[in-house]
């Protein structure tokens, strides 16, 4: 469903993404996994053109497209099949949860607005927000924030939803309700690609597991293979130093 | 404070209130309505970088900027009549109050569209809307909302700055003032007076101020 090959880019002198491939299927949830610095970010937003990539192929549903010279009209058209959860949330703030959810369903889609209400009041139902449906970004938790993110997300019926670290920005103890939610997605059969820090959620979740350093993929593959005998000696040693971490800091939620 | 003054003062009062009415609000509420559709076209020109748009934007906003609003009042009514360009002087004050306002509340609304964080223009992207829809629905309003205590400052001091208006010969309240002062020599209770009903006007102002600033605020509200 989503391919792409050999992703370059560069920020002046810094090259972050060193030729990147990357393959999606429909119902996969591709966890892409590195530290710091690794380039994950940067190709997640590369695919969805909040960054130029400096060359690379995109196939999106069979259609091909040069990286670096789409046309604004199809960069378009691609973004209203996908959807993008950001790790700060980046809900509209003068938005309640509700208009933050519909906002793009009747503006871009042209939905009608009560087709557009009952689709967004549906969303927030199953982030268990109902009963938040009038509060601005502001009134909400940054969970409950994140969990809007997701519900305004998947009401727009992508073909797979993106997600930038989406509980990098939050407290330990609110990254288990956003995880609740995502997996649930997962269990639905939603294509999703996360870009994440949260091994347990790659390990028992995703379907496929990306490990990124350097710019450059190191290994990837199912998750069950990638966690169990990771072929690579940097895998193995990202993997063990970031379990001691989070066994550490925080208890697994999933 | 003996009879005379009394009755001078409250002669006074509708003759300089009138004006005030007829004239001062008048042009502060068109002056201003144009410099609003100035500025926010100027700032969201250069948050856009259009090019060749920009700088004729920065000229414009340098200009009127860097040279007092008087001479440019001067400039428009006694100077452009030499080369066949003669205002009435209303419709003079309007244009220089507005063409000045505009260039101090563009750079108020650009550092208003600056300061919204970038994330909500790339999250307008992603839910499938155009720049054009983001800007209007999504950032334009935020950047209002965060421009307005100081629109609305500039707003109250532009009541105050129609009085200079009395020299291209509008007959403003401050003008009308003048006129009595001329005819009665009561230059210090005639011009505390209009200060007053000047500090009136600013005051209703104000007050309008707070009460747009509670309802554009509400999303800025924080639970507890």
């Amino acid at each position: 469903m989503l391919e792409v090959k050999n992703v370059k880019k560069s920020f002046g002198a810094l090259e972050v993404l060193k030729g990147v491939d990357l393959t999606v299927n429909k119902g996969d949830v591709v966890a892409i996994l590195g530290p710091s610095g690794s380039g994950k970010t940067t190709l997640l937003r590369c695919i969805n053109f909040l960054e130029t990539a400096d060359q690379g192929t995109l196939i999106f549903d069979g259609e091909e497209f040069q990286l670096g010279r789409v046309p604004k009209r199809d960069i378009a058209r691609l973004r209203k099949k996908t959807a993008f959860v950001f790790q700060s949330y980046n809900l509209f703030l003068n938005k309640t949860a509700l208009q933050n959810v519909t906002e793009g369903l009747i503006i871009a889609r042209k939905m009608p607005k009560a087709q557009a209400e009952e689709a967004g009041r549906r969303a927030l139902a199953k982030v268990g927000l109902s009963d938040r449906w009038d509060y601005y970004p502001g009134q909400l938790s940054g969970g409950q924030q994140q969990r809007v993110a997701i519900a305004r997300a998947m009401a727009a019926e992508p073909e797979i939803i993106y997600f930038d670290e989406p509980t990098s920005a939050l407290d330990p103890e609110l990254t288990g309700e956003v995880l609740t939610v995502m997996r649930q997605l997962a269990d639905e059969g939603m294509t999703m690609l996360v870009v994440t820090h949260e091994l347990s959620f790659a390990r028992t979740v995703s379907s496929h597991t990306v490990f990124m350093e350097g710019g450059v993929v190191v290994e990837s593959g199912p998750s069950k293979e990638v966690f169990g005998h990771p072929r690579e000696a940097r895998t193995r040693a990202f993997l063990q130093m970031e379990e001691a971490g989070q066994r550490t800091t925080r208890s697994d939620f999933l | 404070m003996d009879e005379r003054l009394l009755g001078i003062l409250a002669d006074s009062f509708p003759k300089i209130l009138l004006p005030g009415l007829m004239v001062t609000i008048p042009l502060t509420v068109l002056a201003f309505s144009l410099a609003m559709a100035i500025a926010v076209a100027a700032a969201l020109v250069q948050f856009a970088r259009v090019p060749v748009l920009t700088q004729l934007c920065r000229f414009y906003i340098w200009v009127f900027r860097g040279t007092p609003l008087l001479v440019q009042l001067f400039v428009v009514f006694f100077g452009m009549p030499r080369i066949g360009i003669t205002i009435e002087p209303f419709p003079a004050a309007v244009i220089v109050f507005s063409l000045n306002e505009g260039a101090y509340c563009a750079e108020i609304v650009r550092a208003a569209l600056e300061s919204v964080p970038a994330g909500q223009l790339e999250a307008g992207y992603c839910a499938g809307m155009s720049y054009l829809q983001t800007m209007r629905r999504i950032i334009l309003p935020q950047a209002m909302r965060t421009a307005f205590p100081s629109l609305s400052n500039s707003l109250i001091a532009m009541v105050k700055d129609t009085s200079l208006a009395s020299n291209i010969t509008v007959t403003e309240m401050f003008m009308a003032t003048r006129t009595i002062v001329a005819a009665t020599w009561e230059p210090l209770a005639l011009y505390i007076e209009v200060g007053l009903v000047y500090l009136l006007f600013s005051t209703v102002l104000t007050k309008l101020q707070s009460i747009g600033e509670k309802k554009l605020g509400a999303y800025q509200r924080q639970e507890g």
